[in-house]
């Protein structure tokens, strides 16, 4: 990563953040924090054990900040430094990925989006509410239950592609929706 | 506006990771080669934000569904289940990291000036001693009261509680002064050396919480709550306290200096909670009773604010009424309900107590609550209904618009948002710093009994506001933390 980011250091006879803002703060990262580990390594199955040892990382370390220190980056930073490591890991049991100059660049790329994160999520929300009960319930079991979509296709007697190929359709349009609302926001 | 459409390779390459399933190495090889395009580059960033983002969204817009409007759901509704969320992450995180507990309270605020207001519970200022809390951050130097309580906050985390009647002035960054009253010192690691002055000498602490009284007699009672601290006597060597240890200074006895027990209990350490849960778990109506002995220090018109914070159900809130040691001393009988912004209704229940009726004693609230009926088919299963009742006094009744004109700061799904109420009566909302045009776009805001109520138009809704202090601001029909006060 070339551009990492670093973090700004402060006086130190500023008194450290306190615990319950500090939380808030770090908690507040964690949806745009698992979209960046997820573009640089994209196995959702990985992706929240390394989101939440970089949380825990930072705030093991809580002490060492101050206020105005750009936790943001300094969190970013860690996930993808675990991310590293983890990868490692994952490619000595075969675990196909990107390998390590795509992953530089895509990480770059992501990080110059990290301001919108919050422009994203609010789209995101709004077009949400645009969706068919029958779409968000199926969005509910895969993000909010993580259920299995191969057992709701069992249930419901239909062919566990159908559904595979009913979130990749929401996917697109959550996208299309999204990138709507940004561009008529800019 | 159209966005380009991906490729169809690229898209399910990128659907099949989404989705968990590993590519062989000729397709990993493969999409790497269609991540050069720029275009590609963007709809696969675009996807993995949106993968990252949506347990959050879905969370948010799974929990209240505002009656039957399924399809519209609004735009701050989704919040709602991120604060309960971001509660027990943290209750969760505590206690797999740090065992220890922490106040849910706002961050004292760390600024050049030497110590802050940062709590008032109760308080009846002595004549003429009354600081402008208005003004400029309310900063601290004389505080004279008659009664109630005040957390001053030094920008070094030492925090003082003060307990009325008392006569403490801050001296400066470091120190401060007890002239009369009681007091419990807290000094977090890195501030030690904080010296509280007092007729006849000083305490310097040293890294720890200690307990200071200067009664009326002249007499000063010392004890250390934990850790450790210096008496300074002039011309004497500094006598070291440790934990559990008191003397008094200038008592009756024959020592100037005297041992005592420690009467660990006469002393208020923080300022106690003031806001009390309440849950709806069943389609009974329950009677619900809290202690709020330690609010009610003087006559004031109390108004007790029933908040929804989690769960399906809204609450219809009856009988709200306060009693002293069991016996009723005022109540409001109104109906109100409390739920998502549609279903809040008169969730505030006035509890005037004249000042003649004012008495020690054991004070509690009770009041009558039960589920709203279900008005949507897809609210089923078991009632959950979950919040807090607030309780206060003051600035509740008596604020004016230009109490509230301001930014205001607070958090919700996690995130920092910043809610600011123009003097031209529009209102305008940023999270983490960016502004989010088009979320209270045609709101006005307007100021009534102490009450501020905003327009929210693409909601046809209407919420409230009131103040507890001039720093804080409670959203009574959002279950929204408080917002403190920006400067």
């Amino acid at each position: 990563m070339e551009r990492v980011m670093e973090p700004q250091p402060d006086p130190a006879t500023d008194p450290p953040l306190d615990e319950v803002g500090f939380t808030r703060e770090l908690e507040a990262l964690r949806p745009a924090l698992r979209g960046y580990v997820l573009s640089i390594f994209p196995h959702p199955n990985w992706c929240e054990d390394i989101v939440q040892e970089s949380m825990l990382f930072a705030w093991e370390r809580r002490a060492e900040f101050r206020p105005g220190t750009n936790l943001k980056a300094w969190l970013f930073k860690a996930a993808y430094f675990k991310t590293l490591a983890q990868r490692r890991d994952a490619q000595r049991d075969k675990l196909v990925t990107f390998s390590e100059d795509v992953l530089q660049r895509i990480a770059g790329a992501a990080e110059e989006r990290l301001h919108e994160a919050d422009h994203r999520l609010h789209a995101l929300q709004g077009c949400l509410s645009t969706l068919k009960p029958e779409e968000f319930a199926l969005l509910k079991l895969k993000y909010l239950d993580r259920g299995s979509l191969t057992e709701l296709a069992r249930r419901q007697s239909m062919a566990p592609n159908r559904l595979q190929k009913a979130l990749s359709r929401l996917r697109l349009a959550l996208r299309q929706c999204i990138e709507t609302k940004l561009a008529q926001l800019s | 506006m159209t966005v380009s459409p991906p490729s169809p390779e690229l898209r399910r390459l990128v659907d099949r990771l989404m989705e968990g399933e590993p590519l062989a190495r000729t397709e990993m090889a493969r999409l790497e080669d269609l991540l050069e395009s720029p275009e590609a580059l963007a709809y696969y960033l675009s996807i993995t934000s949106q993968e990252g983002l949506m347990p959050e969204a879905v969370a948010a817009a799974e929990t209240a569904t505002p009656g039957a409007k399924r399809r519209r759901i609004l735009p701050f509704r989704q919040l709602i289940q991120a604060v309960a969320a971001s509660v027990i992450f943290f209750i969760g995180w505590k206690i797999g990291t740090t065992g220890s507990s922490t106040r849910d309270q706002p961050a004292p605020v760390v600024e050049s000036r030497p110590a802050r207001i940062t709590g008032l519970m109760g308080v009846e200022w002595n004549a003429g001693e009354e600081p402008d809390l208005l003004s400029r951050a309310a900063t601290a130097r004389r505080l004279s009261i008659r009664s109630g309580l005040v957390e001053v906050t030094y920008a070094s985390g030492v925090r003082v509680t003060l307990e009325g009647p008392a006569d403490f002035t801050v001296n400066d960054t470091t120190s401060g002064k007890l002239d009369a009253g009681k007091l419990v010192a807290s000094v977090p690691k890195g501030a030690e050396g904080f010296r509280v002055d007092y007729a006849k000498g000083n305490v310097v602490d040293l890294g720890t919480e200690f307990a200071m009284d200067a009664r009326n007699d002249g007499a000063m009672e010392l004890g250390v709550l934990d850790g450790k601290v210096n008496l300074n006597l002039p011309g004497e060597a500094p006598r070291p306290l440790l934990v559990n240890q008191s003397i008094v200074h200038g008592g009756s006895g024959d020592e100037p200096v005297q041992a005592i027990p420690f009467d660990r209990e006469k002393f208020v350490r923080r300022l106690p909670a003031r806001d009390f849960r309440w849950d709806m778990t069943s389609f009974s109506p329950k009677t619900l009773e809290f202690d709020v002995s330690h609010l009610i220090w003087k006559g004031s018109r109390y108004r007790a604010i029933f908040k929804w914070i989690h769960g399906q159900d809204a609450i219809v809130v009856r009988d709200v009424a306060l009693y002293c040691d069991d016996k009723l001393v005022v109540g409001d009988s109104h109906t109100g309900s409390t739920g998502i912004l549609q279903h809040v209704h008169d969730n505030r229940y006035q509890l005037d107590l004249p000042p003649q009726e004012f008495r020690r004693g054991r004070w509690t609230i009770r009041a009558t609550i039960e589920p709203m009926e279900r008005l949507s088919p897809n609210i089923t299963g078991p009632v959950l209904s979950q919040g807090i009742l607030q309780l206060e006094e003051g600035l509740v009744t008596t604020a004016n618009p230009a109490d509230f004109i301001g930014k205001w700061s607070y958090y919700a799904l996690g995130r920092r948002y910043v809610r600011e109420f123009h003097a031209d009566g529009t209102v305008s909302l940023s999270v983490e710093g960016q502004a989010i045009p088009e979320a209270f776009e045609g709101s006005r805001w307007t100021v009534e009994n102490g009450v501020l109520r905003a327009t929210v138009p693409d909601q046809a809704a209407v919420e409230e506001h009131v103040l507890r202090n001039p720093d804080t601001l409670i959203f009574t029909s959002r279950p929204y933390d408080n917002a403190t006060r920006m400067r």
